[in-house]
C-alpha cells in the first residue's frame, strides 16, 4: 500500500515536471524614495529551477535577496506548482533605473524574466544612507568583527549649548547587524560626569534598518539630557551588550537548514558600543541678568492649559486654585503658579501632578491644587504666574494666565491677620532645662583623637613586632640546649663536690663534715634517679629507700645531728667506703632507670 | 636674648588669654541677659580666634537652643561630646536639642558592643597604647625568668587580647571628619552639585547625615538609612569635625 502511494506521488511530480515552465517579475511598487527600498518577486512556476534567479549588476542599483516561499495547488486533479523568490531593490542615488532580465533554469531550459522600470526619487528626510537587505553569508563574513555603533542626538539638531538643570530631550541609537544575536547589559549611560540621563525608555523601540547597504537592528531610547557643571564637554554615551557573532571558520550559511541559526557556531563577546564622533556641547551657567523673582528653576517652554480661581472669595478666607500648565521640559522644578498681584495674596504650598505626554517624560502637562488668600477686597481681575528660562531663546519669560474677573469681599486688610490668628493658638512649650553655662574657660582641645595621631599605628606597630622580635631572639639563643643533659652534669658536678668534702672529711677526721657531705652526695643521686631536684628531695624520701648501707650511713648521720657526739662513728675509712658502695649502687640503678 | 624671648612668648600668651576669658564673660553676660544671638556672635569669635574648647562650645550651643536654632546647637554640642566624650551636661544638652529638632538618632546597641561604642576614642587608644608597651616587656620576662615563664606567657596573652579589643572600635568608628548635621530648614537635595539642578528630596533641620566628596560647593551626602542620597550646598551643611578649609572660612 505505502509503495502504492509513493509511486504514485512520484508519478505526479514528475507530471508536475514535464509542464512548460513560467516565469515572471514582479515590483510591489515603481517608485521609492532614495534610501529605501521595494520588494522584487519572481515566480517561476511549473517546474523546478535550478538555483535562484539571477541578476546582472546595474550601475548604483542594488539588488539584495530576501527570500524564497513554495506554493503547490491541486484544482481539479491537476497540481500546479511554483517558487518565488524575493528581493530588495533600491538604490542611494535617485534616478530612473531599469531592473534587468533575470536568468532562471528550469529541466535543463533557460527562462528569462522581463525587465522592469524602477523610479528613485530623493528623499525627503535626509534619512540615513543605505538600503537593501544584507542576508548574503559573504557580507556577513566580511563584516564580522564589526559589533554595531552607537548614535546620539539632540531633539533640536542645531543646538550646541545646554543650560544646567535643563533636561534636553535626546535619542540615542543602537545600531546592531542583523546577523548578529545581541543581549544588552543595561540602558546606555553617560561617559565622564559631565552629563546625566534623566527618564531613559524603560522599554527601547526596536526596528530594523539599513545604513551603507548594511541591515541592522536598531534599539532606540528617548530620555533627558541633563548637564552637571558648567564648561564645553563632548556628549559622549557607552552602552554594555553581549554580542554574538558567527564564528568565520565555521563555512558558508546553511541557507536551506530547516533549523535556522540554531547550530549555527557562535562567537560570544562582551562589548562597549561609544557614540564615535559626540558632538560637543556647552553647558553655560544661566544668566542672572533678568532673573524674575518667582522663577524657580523650571527651563523649557511652558504655558497654561487651563485655570479656575473661584469667582467670589472672601478676604481672609483660603480659596482652592487650580491651574494646568502645559508645555516641554524640566516640570520637576516648576513650582505653583502664584496669583497677581503677588502682594495681595497668600499662597501656602499645594500639590502638583505631572502627566507625561512622551515616552521621555519630557512633554506633558502638570496640574497644580493649592489654597491662596486675598488680602485685599475689591472687584478685580486676578491672574497667575510664574517664570520660566526659555533654553531655545536664552531668556527667562514670565507667563500670565488671561485675567479672571473675580469678587473679593469682607473686612478690611487688617483683619487679615486677625484670621490668621484665629488659628489654633500655639501653646509655648515649656522652656527645657539645659545643663548650666561654663563659667570656665578651660583649656584648649584638639578634634583629633589620639589614634588619629600620625606616630599612633608606627607605635602600636613597632611595639608588636618588637615584641615577637624579642621572643623570636629568645628562641634562637636558646635552641639546642638540652636541659636533661645540663641537670645530669649538674648531679655529677655536685656528686663530685660532696665527695670532695667527704674525702676532705676522712684526711681530717671530721666525722660531722662527713655525714653532711654523704647525705648531700646520696641526696644528689636519689634525685638523680626520682627525675627531682635535690633540693626537693626530703630526709623522709632518704629513709624510704630499702637499703642497708644508705640506712647506716643515715642513721648515723642524724645520731651526729641530734646527740652532737664526736669521734663515735668509728674508722671513718669504713665509712667512706661503704659511701662509695652505696653511690655506685644508687648510680647504676638511675642509670637503669633514665635508659 | 633667649629669656627676652621666652619673656614676650609668655606674655603675648597670657594677654591672648586675657582677652579670651574677657570675650567668654561677655558672651555669658549677654547670655544670661537674654541677649543669645550677642552671645552666640562672642561664642563663634572666640571659636574661631583660639580653637576649640568644651566650654564655649557647650554655652555656644545652648545660646543657639534658646534661639530656636536647634541644628546649629546639635552641631556644637556634638563638637563638644568629641572633645570631652561622656561628658552627662552635654550628652543631655545633645539630646535635649534633638528633641526639639524632632531627630532621633539611632541608639547604640546593648552588650559588649554598646559599652564599646560608648567608650571614647581616646580613652581606647590609651588603653591600646599602654597595651602596645607592656608587650614587650613581658617577652623580655619572658625569655629573662625561665622560672616565670608561666605568668609572663599570660601576660603576654592578655596584652594582645587587650590590645586587639581596644583597635576594633577604633578601627570600625566612622571617620568623624565625614559627619555633618544638616543645618537648613530643610536642606534640599539635589541630583547634580548644581543650585538648579533636580531636587530628589529633602533632609530635616539637625539630622546627622556622612558627608562625601565635595564639588562645585556642594557635598555627597548619605543619610543612615541610605533612603535620601545626593548633592547638598555646603551652606546647608556642616562638619561635625571641622576641616582646616572650614575652619579659615
Amino acid at each position: 500500500m505505502f509503495l502504492f502511494r509513493t509511486l504514485t506521488l512520484f508519478l505526479v511530480f514528475c507530471l508536475c515536471t514535464m509542464q512548460a515552465a513560467e516565469v515572471s517579475a514582479q515590483l510591489s511598487a515603481d517608485t521609492v524614495e532614495a534610501g529605501q527600498g521595494v520588494i522584487l518577486t519572481v515566480q517561476v512556476g511549473g517546474g523546478s529551477p535550478k538555483g535562484r534567479p539571477f541578476f546582472p549588476e546595474v550601475n548604483n542599483l542594488i539588488i539584495n535577496q530576501r527570500g524564497q516561499s513554495q506554493q503547490m495547488q491541486i484544482v481539479n486533479g491537476k497540481m500546479s506548482r511554483s517558487i518565488s523568490y524575493t528581493y530588495v531593490v533600491g538604490s542611494m542615488e535617485a534616478g530612473e533605473y531599469v531592473i534587468p532580465t533575470a536568468t532562471v533554469k528550469v529541466g535543463g531550459k533557460e527562462y528569462k524574466t522581463e525587465p522592469l522600470n524602477l523610479t528613485v526619487r530623493q528623499g525627503a528626510n535626509g534619512a540615513p544612507a543605505g538600503m537593501g537587505d544584507q542576508e548574503d553569508a559573504g557580507e556577513a563574513e566580511g563584516n564580522a568583527g564589526d559589533y554595531g555603533f552607537l548614535t546620539f542626538q539632540m531633539s533640536k539638531k542645531d543646538r550646541k549649548n545646554v543650560y544646567p538643570g535643563e533636561i534636553a530631550p535626546v535619542r540615542i541609537r543602537a545600531f546592531f547587524p542583523m546577523e548578529t544575536r545581541v543581549s544588552l547589559n543595561g540602558p546606555p549611560r553617560p561617559e565622564g560626569s559631565a552629563f546625566t540621563l534623566h527618564n531613559l525608555t524603560e522599554e527601547p523601540q526596536q526596528s530594523t534598518e539599513v545604513v551603507n547597504g548594511k541591515r541592522y537592528r536598531v534599539v532606540t531610547w528617548f530620555g533627558g539630557l541633563s548637564a552637571t557643571k558648567a564648561g564645553r564637554y563632548p556628549a559622549s554615551f557607552g552602552l554594555e551588550a553581549r554580542v554574538s557573532v558567527r564564528k568565520e571558520s565555521a563555512g558558508p550559511r546553511r541557507r536551506i537548514s530547516p533549523f535556522g541559526d540554531l547550530f549555527e557556531q557562535m562567537i560570544q563577546k562582551d562589548v562597549v558600543l561609544s557614540t564615535e564622533e559626540p558632538p560637543v556641547l556647552e553647558v553655560t551657567e544661566l544668566p542672572k541678568e533678568g532673573r524674575p523673582d518667582d522663577f524657580t528653576g523650571a527651563i523649557g517652554e511652558f504655558d497654561f492649559e487651563s485655570v479656575k480661581i473661584p469667582n467670589s472669595l472672601k478676604i481672609g478666607e483660603p480659596c482652592r486654585i487650580e491651574a494646568v500648565v502645559k508645555g516641554a521640559g524640566n516640570f520637576s522644578l516648576l513650582r505653583e503658579p502664584h496669583p497677581l498681584p503677588s502682594e495681595n495674596w497668600k499662597v501656602y504650598e499645594g500639590k502638583g501632578e505631572f502627566s507625561p505626554g512622551d515616552v521621555a517624560s519630557f512633554a506633558g502637562t502638570k496640574k497644580f491644587q493649592f489654597n491662596a488668600v486675598p488680602k485685599a477686597r475689591g472687584e478685580g481681575v486676578v491672574s497667575l504666574g510664574f517664570s520660566y528660562f526659555d533654553p531655545e531663546k536664552g531668556e527667562y519669560r514670565s507667563v500670565k494666565s488671561s485675567p479672571q474677573q473675580v469678587s473679593i469681599t469682607g473686612e478690611a486688610a487688617e483683619k487679615v491677620e486677625v484670621v490668621e490668628a484665629k488659628e489654633p493658638e500655639k501653646v509655648e512649650p515649656e522652656v527645657p532645662q539645659l545643663a548650666p553655662l561654663r563659667t570656665d574657660l578651660g583649656g584648649l582641645r584638639s578634634y583629633q583623637s589620639l589614634a588619629e595621631r600620625a606616630w599612633f599605628m608606627p607605635v602600636i606597630g613597632g611595639a608588636i613586632v618588637l615584641t615577637f622580635g624579642i621572643l623570636g631572639f629568645g628562641w634562637w639563643k636558646g635552641r639546642g640546649v638540652n636541659h636533661a643533659k645540663l641537670a645530669r652534669l649538674a648531679n655529677e658536678a655536685a656528686t663530685r663536690d660532696a665527695l670532695a668534702r667527704a674525702e676532705r672529711a676522712v684526711t681530717d677526721a671530721d666525722e660531722a663534715a662527713f655525714f653532711m657531705a654523704a647525705r648531700d652526695a646520696i641526696r644528689v643521686r636519689v634525685a638523680e634517679r626520682t627525675g627531682i631536684r635535690a633540693e626537693a628531695v626530703t630526709s623522709a624520701d632518704l629513709h624510704d629507700l630499702e637499703e642497708r648501707d644508705i640506712s647506716d650511713i643515715l642513721k648515723e648521720a642524724d645520731r651526729m645531728d641530734y646527740s652532737g657526739r664526736i669521734n663515735a662513728a668509728g674508722e671513718l675509712n669504713q665509712w667512706k667506703i661503704k659511701l662509695d658502695r652505696v653511690l655506685e649502687k644508687l648510680t647504676i640503678e638511675g642509670r637503669k632507670k633514665a635508659a | 636674648m633667649m629669656k627676652l624671648f621666652l619673656s614676650l612668648m609668655l606674655m603675648v600668651a597670657l594677654c591672648s588669654s586675657a582677652e579670651g576669658n574677657e570675650t567668654f564673660t561677655q558672651a555669658n553676660l549677654s547670655y544670661e541677659s537674654g541677649k543669645f544671638a550677642q552671645a552666640a556672635e562672642g561664642y563663634e569669635a572666640l571659636l574661631k580666634d583660639e580653637g576649640p574648647r568644651v566650654s564655649v562650645l557647650n554655652n555656644l550651643g545652648s545660646a543657639y537652643f534658646r534661639l530656636g536654632d536647634h541644628a546649629r546647637a546639635i552641631l556644637a554640642f556634638e563638637r563638644a561630646l568629641i572633645l570631652s566624650p561622656g561628658d552627662p551636661d552635654l550628652s543631655a544638652n545633645l539630646k535635649l536639642a534633638q528633641e526639639q529638632a524632632a531627630v532621633f538618632p539611632e541608639q547604640a546597641s546593648n552588650g559588649w558592643r554598646g559599652f564599646l561604642a560608648g567608650v571614647s576614642p581616646n580613652t581606647l587608644a590609651m588603653i591600646a597604647l599602654i597595651a602596645a608597651v607592656l608587650l614587650p616587656l613581658t617577652a623580655i620576662a619572658r625569655i629573662r625568668f625561665r622560672s616565670g615563664a608561666r605568668w609572663a606567657v599570660v601576660l603576654l596573652l592578655l596584652n594582645l587580647v587587650v590590645l586587639r579589643v581596644a583597635l576594633r572600635p577604633i578601627k570600625d568608628q566612622v571617620d568623624p571628619g565625614s559627619r555633618g548635621v544638616v543645618l537648613a530648614t530643610p536642606a534640599t537635595v539635589r541630583l547634580s552639585p548644581f543650585e538648579t539642578a533636580e531636587s530628589r528630596g529633602t533632609l530635616s533641620s539637625g539630622r546627622e547625615v556622612t558627608l562625601g566628596q565635595f564639588e562645585s560647593g556642594h557635598y555627597w551626602v548619605d543619610t543612615n538609612g541610605g533612603a535620601t542620597k545626593g548633592w547638598v550646598h555646603e551652606d546647608e551643611v556642616a562638619r561635625i569635625v571641622p576641616a582646616i578649609l572650614d575652619l579659615e572660612r
